[in-house]
């Protein structure tokens, strides 16, 4: 038991590993298909079993604030050291990670028919570097599993994907990989600008570049803030995506197979806003601020571009995709109101957004693996042949539109509370300008009901009119199983909020103070404003 | 009572005809707005239209400069002694006017 307490992060990292050298030793020697899935399910699972003693023994928080860290020297000659530790931020995305990997696997039961054993070779990775990046707290290493998590995610649209897959890929790839060398650039600045500044030699360490920055050893320029601010925002900006660098996502999303656009959905996009609340804010929290309007602007009409383009879409997983757009607004909005509430909001509606979404893309490849094909126009009163179905499905989408008592709506009730408390946008003489974007915010979500609403009608309800839907068959055992869960947690998550805020509320507040902290110490009250 | 009071005048059967006066200047205009001005037209045409001619354009610059190498030693030397005389005339120039 110490041992699993002493090397939980790591093991978590290695497990994925370990699976995925044995799946391949499999293929090789016994040449079993057919077993694989089970041998990948069984790895998932365990690891997410291994993930829940992050509840059950916290372990002792270093000085840092983080939990079950771990610092081990990697390359001396540049100073890299394999740093990880969970905190209230990481903590529920590592359990949302493992808790959707079983689910992933689970969806591709029957899905995959050509190269079963890369594929799940690349579904285990997979999981190995999502996880890396929500742990890592060296930079260096934090920017190699970033990196890492595109090669598996690269060959699951580009081998299993739909008919533009290559197209989906490259411009996948091209556009993360673009961001994120610009984050090295970035990263590699702060090494050396650590170095000269403290006089102790370079460092990657996410800590150890805090502690300096908050003690006043390292103060930087701001016109360099600025652009390492930017540079690694970029990065995150194109990750979450943030309007206007979101065009690989529906491309992504469509030609992804199920497993992969759940994962893309669930935990990919959260890399961008986790990565923008753990290095953007707590590293360049003057930067943060100066730009607060820029994200926001953008938030905002991500938020409404998404839904209203969405709403025209004829592809029900496009639809999805652009809805992923509107939905990932809200989160940077929450997160850069730099209120408590706000950001809470907003980390929950990061784990929402992967349980409501998640389990919207599984839905969608279930019909799709039935009819083959998601255009709207070809399905119609679904609810006649797939009660359960139709069911399962409404329900989701409704938590997705954040109806009171479903998940969807809490977070989406702190961040607007929190826009609305907002002092980030307060520097701007006129209106009460948090007053606005909260109320624009809100009209997003009137949209969210119509578009998904609307497709709700247009597939599921009137008459069958298209003979082929005439003898689909209801949900199996297998399908009704993998949504349980996650409809359990949309209820559960809007009901009984508690135990999930609790645990994020520490770090939350470290950070809100961290951003709020102005260049003197002084830290700026987020009031309600009531004179304009 | 054979007849009926009077005919109901066709817009109450219409319902005033609220549901087409919004489908006409509030549901139409923004699906049409939605699908040509943002989806077509700004994500498809504008932003992508952005990624890809920045790819178009590295291949162009590409394709021009691929003119140059062509293996052809002689050709090669030509390029030399041109850049050879620029620098010259460069050092000429200027040092004359040193000079003068």
């Amino acid at each position: 038991m110490d041992f699993i307490a002493e090397n939980l992060l790591t093991i978590l990292i290695l497990l994925p590993v370990v699976g995925a050298l044995l799946t391949l030793a499999h293929q090789m020697f016994w040449k079993q298909e057919s077993q694989l899935k089970w041998l990948t399910l069984g790895f998932t699972v365990l690891n997410f079993i291994v993930s829940l003693f992050l509840f059950f023994d916290r372990g002792v928080a270093g000085p840092s604030g983080f939990y079950f860290e771990q610092n081990v020297p990697w390359i001396k000659a540049i100073n890299t050291n394999y740093h990880v530790g969970v905190d209230g931020l990481s903590f529920w995305l590592v359990i949302l990670t493992t808790f959707i990997m079983p689910i992933a696997v689970i969806s591709t039961w029957h899905a995959v028919s050509k190269r079963a054993a890369a594929f799940y070779v690349s579904l285990l990775l997979m999981e190995s570097a999502m996880i890396g990046v929500f742990v890592s707290l060296d930079l260096l290493v934090f920017y190699l599993f970033f990196e890492a998590s595109l090669v598996p995610m690269f060959f699951l649209i580009g081998v299993w994907g739909g008919e533009n897959r290559i197209y989906a890929e490259i411009k996948f790839f091209i556009f993360t990989a673009f961001g994120s060398l610009l984050m090295l650039v970035a990263i590699i600045a702060m090494y050396y600008i650590y170095a000269d500044q403290t006089g102790l030699g370079g460092s990657w360490d996410f800590v150890a570049i805090l502690a300096a920055m908050t003690t006043g050893q390292l103060v930087l320029a701001p016109q360099t803030g600025m652009l390492l601010f930017l540079a690694f925002a970029l990065a995150f900006a194109i990750k979450v995506p943030l309007f206007p660098f979101h065009t690989w996502l529906p491309d992504a999303h469509t030609e992804a197979p199920t497993a992969g656009s759940v994962i893309l959905a669930a935990v990919l996009l959260k890399m961008g806003t986790y990565g923008l609340m753990r290095f953007n804010f707590a590293l360049f929290p003057d930067q943060a601020r100066e730009t607060a309007w820029i994200f926001i602007t953008l938030a905002i009409i991500g938020i409404i571009y998404g839904a209203l383009v969405a709403m025209v879409q004829p592809d029900v997983k496009r639809l999805v995709a652009y809805s992923s757009v509107a939905h990932m607004g809200f989160v940077v909005l929450g997160m850069f109101s730099f209120t408590e509430m706000g950001m809470q909001g907003a980390v929950y509606q990061m784990l929402n957004h992967g349980v409501s979404t998640g389990a919207l893309f599984l839905l969608v490849g279930f019909i799709y693996e039935r009819r083959h094909t998601r255009e709207i126009s070809e399905f119609g009163g679904l609810a006649n042949v797939m009660p359960i179905y139709a069911t399962v499905f409404i329900i989701t989408v409704l938590s997705s539109v954040g109806l009171p008592f479903l998940n969807g709506f809490v977070g989406e009730f702190l961040i607007m509370v929190g826009m609305f408390q907002s002092h980030a946008l307060s520097v701007y003489p006129g209106w009460n300008w948090n007053y606005v974007a909260t109320m624009l915010a809100g009209t997003g979500v009137i949209f969210a009901a119509v578009y998904l609403l609307w497709m709700v009608q247009r597939v599921f309800f009137g008459k069958v009119t298209n003979d082929k839907n005439k003898t689909l068959v209801d949900l199996s055992w297998r399908e009704i199983g993998l949504m349980i869960p996650l409809l359990i947690l949309m209820v559960y998550m809007g009901v009984f909020p508690k135990p999930f805020l609790k645990r994020t509320d520490d770090t939350v507040k470290a950070i809100q103070e961290r951003v709020m902290q102005r260049a003197g110490g002084e830290i700026e009250k987020a009031e309600i404003k009531t004179e304009p | 009572m054979k007849t009926p009071l009077r005919k109901i005048p066709k817009i109450l059967e219409e319902k005033w005809r609220l549901d087409e006066f919004y489908n006409g200047y509030i549901v139409d205009p923004i699906t049409n707005l939605s699908t040509r001005g943002l989806w077509k037209g700004f994500d498809l045409g504008f932003i992508d239209g952005i990624v890809h001619g920045i790819g178009h354009f590295v291949m162009e610059i590409g394709n021009l400069v691929r003119g140059i190498q062509v293996g052809f030693v002689r050709s090669y030397a030509a390029i030399i002694l041109l850049g050879a005389i620029a620098v010259l005339g460069y050092f000429i120039y200027y040092g004359l006017k040193l000079v003068g």
